[in-house]
């Protein structure tokens, strides 16, 4: 399926793409590709081609996680480096490697995939061999962890957070609130926006706030508040 | 009765691996080593009568397993455990370097690891250290499920990177 050749990859080659896990999935695919290994890596063929797949991938209109963009970036840096003459080199500039920073990066990364596939091909539990009473699912509650608590937590939270929505959404009227302001402010020069509500719901005190805001702007109030997070008053104008 | 045959009828009774602390605690007098003696002699007697099972050491416990060769009928009847290439490496490499935080694991992998994660977690094959961050950790279930007795028995990390660098023809750690 894949061209031999490096240069000139075929389309199909980048529908690909999605397929590797990652930027140094695809990083360590060309170095392999190359037959360069990580002590004769050149790195700047590397990265050109590693751009120029990304380059293609956006003009298919392939989404690229974020991280093949950000890896791009960083090799055009590296790249900067190793083609400008360093202007360090004299003081500290034997810890100042960024290719080698990425050979590390490429090393640390290879041999966890190496030890990912070392942990798939042992024989594994429910693939390969199955325990007594394997055909059982529920599980005591008792021997749950914590993450999967959590994670229902998450589930009741998510299948909930709608219909508190729609609860809330009607609760405030905001022509309503303007009335009632309106009418304290008959009898009263200033009122305090806390006084205005009458529960202690978030939910009416922004509606208080917004009302507050709309009247400014019709300028028949004016907002006072002395400093950040001090009580606001609505005054009359 | 034989103290092998109260073995086997600990360990058959038990539902998932059961700890090599609680046998002992089941057959006085017997220690580690004897209860190790009894299962190999079980595992023999099964073996030489053809039986489809054996009994497994992992994560410190024993259980019966079915034989490998039974695995392609076996999975008609249960649905078998199946792991992404991410979901496995976010699972070794907190297997190696784990408690950590998601940040270490999305680092050494260079893309984020939320959904492996998440799939792990429902896996019950890694949980949560509480703290900030939040450390993942490899579960018992884990040693049970990869067959292994602890951490300790999974092949040296080094191992798998020197093999990168020799393939290089040059000794791990020498800079070119």
């Amino acid at each position: 399926m894949l061209p031999a050749e490096a240069e000139r990859p075929a389309p199909e080659f980048i529908l690909r793409l999605p397929e590797f896990e990652g930027p140094l999935d695809l990083l360590l695919y060309l170095i392999e590709k190359n037959r360069f290994t990580l002590e004769n890596l050149e790195v700047c063929p590397v990265i050109d081609q590693y751009l120029h797949y990304v380059e293609q991938a956006r003009s298919l209109d392939v989404s690229l996680a974020g991280e093949f963009l950000e890896m791009a970036s960083y090799l055009i840096w590296l790249k900067s480096c190793l083609l400008l003459p360093s202007a360090e080199s004299g003081e500290g500039g034997e810890d100042f490697n960024p290719a080698r920073e990425l050979k590390e990066m490429l090393i640390a990364y290879r041999a966890i995939r190496q030890a990912s596939l070392d942990l798939s091909a042992r024989p594994l539990l429910m693939r390969d061999k199955f325990p007594r009473g394997s055909s059982q699912q529920e599980r005591d509650v008792a021997s749950l962890s914590i993450g999967a608590l959590l994670q229902a937590v998450n589930a009741i939270r998510a299948r909930t957070r709608k219909y508190v929505m729609d609860v809330i959404a009607n609760r405030f009227d905001i022509q309503g609130m303007i009335e009632r302001i309106e009418a304290i402010l008959l009898n009263r020069r200033r009122v305090a926006l806390n006084d205005v509500v009458k529960t202690e719901e978030r939910m009416e005190l922004v509606g208080a706030f917004v009302a507050a805001l709309e009247l400014s702007k019709r300028c028949i109030v004016r907002l006072v508040q002395r400093g950040l997070f001090s009580t606001i008053y609505l005054m009359r104008r | 009765m034989h103290t092998r045959e109260i073995v086997e009828a600990l360990i058959f009774s038990a539902q998932g691996s059961l700890p090599e602390k609680d046998i002992l605690k089941a057959v006085p007098g017997a220690g580690p080593d004897d209860i190790e003696r009894y299962v190999t002699e079980l595992n023999r007697m099964y073996e030489e009568s053809g039986r489809s099972f054996r009994i497994e050491r992992a994560s410190s416990g024993y259980q019966y397993v079915t034989r490998e060769e039974y695995a392609p009928y076996l999975k008609a009847l249960h649905t078998p455990v199946r792991l992404s290439m991410a979901s496995l490496e976010v699972l070794a490499v907190i297997a190696y370097k784990g408690p950590c935080p998601k940040q270490a694991i999305d680092s050494i992998r260079g893309v984020d690891s939320t959904s492996s994660l998440k799939s792990l977690l429902k896996h019950q094959l890694i949980d949560i250290k509480n703290g900030k961050p939040l450390l993942y950790y490899t579960t018992s279930r884990f040693l049970e499920v990869f067959g292994l007795d602890s951490l300790s028995e999974l092949p040296d990390l080094r191992q798998f990177e020197e093999v990168f660098r020799e393939e290089a023809g040059n000794p791990a750690g020498e800079e070119g």
